[in-house]
């Protein structure tokens, strides 16, 4: 058993290996007694790490973190924001889904930051599926929309793109629209609750560099820019 | 507070439960479990990403925000490092830990997860909140170097706590 053995041992035990490799674990583990008792040593390992990073002091710990989050970001009126935006943009008078994804947003908002008496909800944005992307996969894709005269605005092309992005659960396109190309990004979950989802993210044209602020259920979909 | 105030982005990307969770993963594990100095420790992590917002430029605010909590960690060690050196005759001596008591604290998960460096503490405090790849990308360095290191560290901890004697 070598270095590059344990490695894949460790990463195996943290359902981190690929299909091949879990394989030459498992035949490892089968054929050689050392690295059985070394896979058996990191089990232990992760036994009393796992429990090193449970118990009531996280518990405690969240509550205080979240109380301080609210008053924080209730005390940073005075800060200057880097993106200025307003979410309540995200309503497109047009857009019944992006009404209803606002709504919500500014609900849980409203509770979370405009109420000193709320301070021990559990969380700062409601999230029932908070590790949707630990699924997505970093590579990227190309997706290709065709650009015909009078044809949609950008907002609807990009709204399209990461609507395929959340298809395929990538967390990066390199779109390309018409002769135009661009590189789109998702970074963050930042509200999920019933059918409603939020995700933050990035998309760069030559070299120019916009946030988004996407949201979708199970009617529509939404996009804020900040460019 | 003012009634009108609205969310930016920044702000959302900031208070992010995952970026909350690595941040008590990371602190707790940086200042041994201390559940008041973890808060202080994130307390002042927020306040640093706030005043200086200006400075980020994207687009991912997690290994920023990790690198803010990191950086102000090792200020307060060298502060105390400075305040030890520099003699302070009102503090108490600290007493020599007898030596039994230093064998029963040998394998204890505690101080075996303190013996490890900051930078292992980091992964393996990531590793309880985050895929390879999230951590990878938190912190600029390629899945097969994670692999390596994180093994590397959880042997460290082994060794400390006598698993591979056993």
């Amino acid at each position: 058993m070598n270095d590059h053995d344990k490695d894949l041992i460790s990463a195996y035990l943290d359902n981190e290996t690929t299909a091949d490799e879990s394989k030459h674990v498992e035949s490892l583990m089968e054929s050689d007694a050392e690295a059985l008792n070394y896979a058996n040593q990191l089990k232990s390992a992760n036994l009393e790490i796992n429990q090193y990073f449970e118990g009531d002091e996280f518990e405690e710990l969240e509550t205080s973190v979240n109380k301080f989050i609210n008053d924080s970001i209730g005390l940073a009126d005075q800060t200057r924001s880097l993106f200025n935006f307003d979410i309540s943009k995200i309503f497109n008078p047009y857009s019944i889904g992006g009404y209803v994804a606002t709504a919500i947003i500014f609900f849980s908002i409203n509770l979370n930051f405009f109420s000193n008496e709320n301070y021990n909800n559990e969380y700062f944005i409601p999230s029932d599926s908070i590790n949707f992307l630990q699924e997505f996969s970093q590579e990227s894709f190309s997706y290709s929309i065709p650009k015909f005269r009078g044809d949609s605005t950008l907002n609807k092309i990009y709204i399209e793109a990461i609507e395929q992005m959340l298809e395929e659960k990538k967390l990066s396109l390199n779109l390309l629209y018409g002769d135009e190309s661009f590189v789109i990004t998702i970074e963050n979950q930042i509200y999920s609750q019933d059918l409603t989802m939020c995700f933050t993210g990035n998309i760069i044209k030559q070299n120019s560099f916009i946030d988004y602020l996407f949201c979708k259920n199970d009617l529509n979909s939404s996009i804020l820019l900040n460019d | 507070m003012s009634p009108n105030r609205k969310l930016s982005l920044f702000e959302a990307k900031l208070c992010s439960d995952q970026l909350k969770n690595k941040m008590m993963k990371v602190a707790m594990s940086m200042t041994q479990k201390n559940k008041a100095a973890s808060l202080d420790l994130i307390q002042n992590t927020y306040m640093k990403a706030l005043q200086n917002q200006d400075k980020f430029n994207g687009p991912e605010i997690d290994p920023w925000v990790i690198t803010i909590l990191k950086n102000l960690q090792k200020d307060e060690w060298k502060r105390k490092k400075e305040i030890h050196v520099g003699g302070n005759s009102d503090l108490p001596e600290i007493a020599e830990q007898d030596e039994s008591a230093a064998l029963m604290l040998e394998r204890d998960k505690d101080y075996c997860m303190d013996t490890l460096t900051d930078d292992e503490q980091t992964i393996i405090s990531l590793n309880q909140v985050s895929s390879y790849a999230e951590i990878s990308k938190d912190l600029g360095i390629e899945q097969g170097t994670l692999r390596q290191r994180l093994r590397r560290a959880k042997e460290k901890f082994m060794e400390c706590m006598g698993f591979n004697n056993e």
